[in-house]
């Protein structure tokens, strides 16, 4: 059983922007031991008519199911689309391992692909999952085991963006009020924030990284 | 009559909306009319047509015996498809949006590399070299195109994703009941098909199962046991009339209510123009409150979604939550009388008959 302190303390969390030897536009995740690698590339030249007016985002995953959608609309509405019309911007996410807290893991490695590879954003997107035990108790990143062992605990999913205060995907299950689901909506979100300052660094060390590396 | 997406329509229709004001003369929380139909299809085991405004949708359930080695292992649940006909200004958002170049295919000696590792150039040669890159550049474009349409009828893909969630994890529907025997479950295949998308369709879809459910019969077989194979049999039936059928009892699966934003503006059901501004949608599961005086800030929510492209702000989003819960309470007693009706009336098979309740 996973005896972390409710709240408080985390699974150990490693974000590398530029993870790949060529670096630009790759970024890697790990909350635990869920890992994912994604692939940010684009703008491309695209001749679509859907993508006349702004870019199309062309999504793929592999190794899980049921995160497609819900990437598409958060990175469709994070990315400053229409600034690239008539091109297309691909990102690819591979998940490594799944332990838990695959979608807020996904959000927040597509945000750091989508960086490093110079692809203009509206705000740096974060995500973060909570569950709440049915004493009260809320948890931040439950691994799988761990919501398995609470199966009538509530679980909240958001993703946001931070400075411009918006919550771009919201998913709650478990029974609760209204007012509830806008608490431990507003839970989530504070810790989604608290993951700002590891992306702010890991930007700043692929930055000072790509430019060393330039200067040789 | 096509919708128009000019910009400038899309500005009216946007500014409209955040005052309150809407193309088809509704309320902000007024539903579009909506007629139900149950049994339309007799050859089907369950079916239902929905029409809500000018949505229209199929329900059709039909249910196949399997045979399986132990019905125990297997997790039982119903099987939601949607099929979504492109048409019309909804062709970019529900189909390819590209018509496959014919220079893209491959040509026959490109094919003939690929799977011989014959070059034209060296055909009378016994030596086999790798196909060029060229023709590998092509195949790694095609593979890419074939990844990229998988992901394009997002739209059907999540409505099948709510229905699931909807009638196998949140409802407590009896579906232990789908194995008949050790070795012999029910396939229960459930259909939707859109015939003509103009708005609101996740309402529209849930409606439509829930009443096609409740004309779903389903047969519970004689079954004899093979003592020299140890497995179950299916008898033959003596009697029609002592034939043993059930019914899922609708009434354990939740209420689902949608709402949607555009801007800071929350509206319940919108039509096919309102859909072209892409409001971001939010759907709520609740329990069945146990009276009317119950608010809806107090009702119980087992499941919430917000999605959509598009950010919400704290305030709207609980707007949208309550939003949410009047329209799943404003369609509860509608689906109800509906159903009383059809449960009342002696069907003709060959007559279509369309009722609106709400006008």
């Amino acid at each position: 059983m996973d005896a972390r302190k409710p709240s408080t303390s985390r699974r150990p969390i490693g974000l590398k922007a530029g993870a790949m030897a060529n670096g630009k536009g790759y970024a890697y995740v790990a909350f635990g031991e869920t890992k994912i690698l994604v692939h940010a590339d684009g703008p491309h030249e695209c001749s679509s008519t859907a993508a006349a007016e702004k870019a199309k985002l062309e999504l793929t995953v592999r190794g899980a199911k049921g995160l497609t959608l819900m990437l598409t609309e958060v990175m469709g509405a994070t990315i400053l689309l229409h600034k690239y019309p008539s091109c297309t911007i691909r990102i690819n996410v591979l998940v490594l391992r799944d332990d838990g807290g695959l979608e807020h893991a996904a959000v927040v490695a597509s945000s750091l692909a989508l960086m490093s590879a110079g692809i203009e954003l509206f705000d740096m997107c974060t995500a973060a999952t909570i569950m709440v035990a049915e004493d009260g108790q809320v948890f931040f990143d439950p691994p799988t085991d761990f919501e398995n062992q609470h199966k009538n605990s509530r679980r909240i999913f958001v993703a946001v963006l931070p400075g411009l205060n918006q919550i771009l995907h919201c998913k709650a299950s478990g029974k609760m009020t209204a007012a509830e689901t806008e608490k431990y909506a507003a839970e989530a979100s504070a810790q989604a924030n608290r993951l700002l300052p590891f992306m702010k660094k890991c930007l700043e060390v692929y930055a000072k990284g790509r430019i060393a590396n330039e200067k040789q | 009559m096509d919708v128009v997406r000019s910009k400038g329509q899309r500005m009216f229709l946007h500014q409209a909306i955040e005052h309150g004001i809407r193309i088809d003369g509704r309320g902000s929380f007024d539903h579009r009319p909506l007629s139900l139909e149950q049994g339309i299809l007799r050859t089907a085991d369950g079916s239902a047509r929905v029409i809500l405004g000018k949505t229209e949708l199929f329900v059709i359930i039909n249910a196949e015996m399997l045979e399986v080695d132990d019905s125990s292992s297997l997790e039982k649940r119903l099987n939601f498809t949607v099929k979504i006909a492109p048409q019309g200004p909804n062709a970019a958002r529900f189909g390819p949006d590209e018509k496959r170049r014919d220079d893209e295919d491959l040509e026959r000696d490109e094919i003939l590399q690929l799977s011989v590792g014959i070059r034209p150039e060296q055909e009378n040669s016994s030596v086999i070299m790798p196909p060029s890159d060229n023709v590998l550049d092509k195949l790694a474009v095609k593979y890419e195109r074939e990844i990229s349409e998988e992901n394009e009828c997002l739209v059907s893909r999540d409505i099948e994703a709510a229905l699931d969630k909807i009638f196998n994890d949140l409802s407590e529907l009896e579906l232990e009941r789908i194995a008949v025997s050790k070795n012999h479950v029910w396939s229960i295949e459930v259909e939707l098909m859109v015939v003509k998308y103009a708005g609101n369709l996740l309402e529209a879809a849930y409606l439509g199962a829930k009443a096609a459910l409740d004309d779903f019969v389903c047969i519970q077989p004689p079954v004899t046991h093979d003592t020299e194979t140890g497995k179950d049999l299916i008898g033959a039936v003596q009697d029609e009339d002592a034939l043993v059928s059930w019914k899922f009892d609708i009434e354990k699966t939740p209420l689902i209510g949608t709402s949607y934003r555009v801007g800071d503006s929350v509206f319940l059901d919108p039509n096919d123009y309102e859909e072209v501004l892409n409001p971001v949608l939010c759907w709520v599961a609740i329990d069945r409150p146990t009276s009317n005086k119950i608010a809806d800030d107090d009702c119980c929510i087992s499941w919430s979604a917000l999605t959509g492209t598009g950010g919400t702000r704290d305030g709207i989003h609980r707007e949208m939550l309550t939003t949410a819960i009047r329209s799943a309470r404003k369609w509860d007693p509608v689906l109800r009388d509906y159903i009383k009706l059809w449960r009342q009336t002696k069907r003709d098979p060959y007559a279509t008959v369309l009722l609106s309740f709400n006008k």
